[in-house]
């Protein structure tokens, strides 16, 4: 073996980890990943096969054996996707909500509300909020199967569990502001985005209200450092719009008091407008939309 | 469940060595391992289509190459973080010259890093050209950039690779 062989596989040995990950990391992150694309906004429907075929299905008390199937696992998988696709493309016009790779039991489990919810109504294709709208269609999946399906008029008043808590010590935090149509977003250093959490925290939970489901707004989103590994970031979308938060706005799950807002408002004009110091405002860069 | 099951299996088989790889070409595991994972995400959609392919773990790395890419911001993050919360794990820690050529081989441009690790993953100059959707010509190019500038460090004749 050559001298450049054995240092390249020197390198690669060195980044070579032990194991993989379980596969159910994957699904994890694949849920995620559809989360994000969804609150990207755009319009909705397409998979009206899937919701159509479905929306006859029992409701959740029914037995899993009484449930109807809709294709094999892959093709209501891709269906799903094909949806998921058209929505962001603007294609899609009808109410959908979807529970991805979820199985049954985590569907409807008291934090099922912080799931992936494919919602597309109005024009707007978003991901769902932790309330739910009248007339909407859930559709829920078992690992790629349409195992259940309904319109959905009421929603057990269950607190969520899994709302993004703004970390205690931030290695650093992303701040962006923008809309579904894309962020400009700078890096806060440790320091300014401790203040930042600190501030976040003292939000308090907040029910959305069907009369936001409409309008894109412009949003403030920060994503919390490390966004490395197997770990997805933490997005804490902040509403800018102090009576409403946006539908697409889905991790916005907290109603923060004037004096967040402000310092939100305050943390983003100095670091737009410093002369950039990387130690601790950090870069400015545009930023792909994400939830 | 037998697609699936073929699927895991490639996971699990190949997992390692493609953030492996990535990792060598990007110089950053967590960014690797984040890419590798979401190339297997997108093959969860794509399985019935890419499991007929001869090389499916080509097109992961393909895909996963891709993504490390695009993400070159979130590797700056993801460094940042990595380096406040320490290294993700010990390395081994080569001497001497291998630590000089370890050194400039990382100071190659990407493009070429990624061509010479592809290279030394045993892929021949075709193969390499469909992995990088680059011409063959390209590829020569790259690796023989490559190899000039890692030349002083080489004890191997230069000029008859390529």
């Amino acid at each position: 073996m050559s001298d450049l062989h054995q240092a390249v596989q020197a390198e690669i040995d060195a980044y070579t980890p032990a194991a993989a990950p379980p596969f159910a990391v994957l699904v994890d992150r694949r849920r995620a990943r559809g989360r994000r694309r969804l609150a990207t906004g755009g319009a909705a429907l397409s998979a009206l096969a899937v919701v159509a075929a479905a929306a006859s299905a029992p409701t959740p008390g029914g037995g899993r054996d009484e449930l109807p199937t809709v294709g094999g696992t892959a093709q209501a998988a891709t269906e799903l996707d094909e949806l998921v696709e058209r929505c962001l493309a603007g294609a899609a016009t009808t109410p959908v909500t979807g529970m991805v790779g979820m199985t049954e039991q985590e569907a409807f489990a008291p934090n099922a509300r912080s799931a992936l919810r494919v919602v597309a109504r109005d024009g707007a294709c978003a991901e769902g909020s932790a309330e739910p709208v009248p007339g909407m269609t859930d559709v829920v999946l078992d690992q790629g199967r349409v195992v259940w399906a309904a319109e959905r008029t009421a929603l057990p008043d269950v607190p969520d569990q899994t709302s993004p808590v703004p970390p205690q010590d931030p290695a650093g935090a992303e701040l962006c502001k923008g809309s579904g149509n894309g962020f400009d977003c700078y890096d806060l250093g440790p320091a300014r985005a401790g203040e930042l959490a600190a501030a976040l925290a003292t939000g308090k939970p907040r029910q959305q209200g069907p009369e936001c489901a409409a309008a894109p707004a412009v949003v403030y989103r920060v994503t919390w450092l490390p966004l490395s590994g197997i770990t997805d970031p933490v997005v804490w979308t902040v509403p800018w719009r102090p009576s409403c938060v946006p539908m697409h706005a889905a991790d916005t799950r907290y109603a923060l008091g004037q004096e967040a807002r402000d310092l939100v408002a305050r943390l983003w004009d100095s670091a737009g407008s410093s002369a950039v110091d990387e130690t601790t405002t950090g870069r400015h860069h545009p930023s792909a939309p994400r939830g | 469940m037998g697609d699936e099951q073929a699927l895991r299996e490639l996971y699990a088989a190949s997992y390692a060595r493609l953030v492996g790889t990535v990792g060598a070409v990007v110089r950053d595991r967590d960014l690797a391992e984040e890419a590798v994972q979401d190339a297997f995400v997108r093959l969860m959609g794509r399985w019935q289509d890419v499991s007929r392919y001869d090389d499916p773990e080509a097109w992961v790395r393909k895909v996963a190459l891709g993504y490390a890419s695009n993400r070159r911001r979130k590797a700056v993050n993801g460094l940042r973080a990595a380096l406040r919360h320490g290294p993700a794990a010990a390395a081994p820690s080569p001497s001497g010259d291998a630590v000089d050529l370890r050194r400039a081989l990382a100071q190659l441009p990407r493009a070429q890093r990624e061509t010479v690790v592809l290279q030394c993953l045993g892929m021949d100059i075709a193969s390499i050209a469909r992995q990088l959707d680059v011409a063959e010509g390209t590829v020569k190019s790259r690796l023989s950039r490559a190899r000039a500038a890692l030349a002083p460090l080489l004890r191997e004749d230069v000029t008859d690779r390529v």
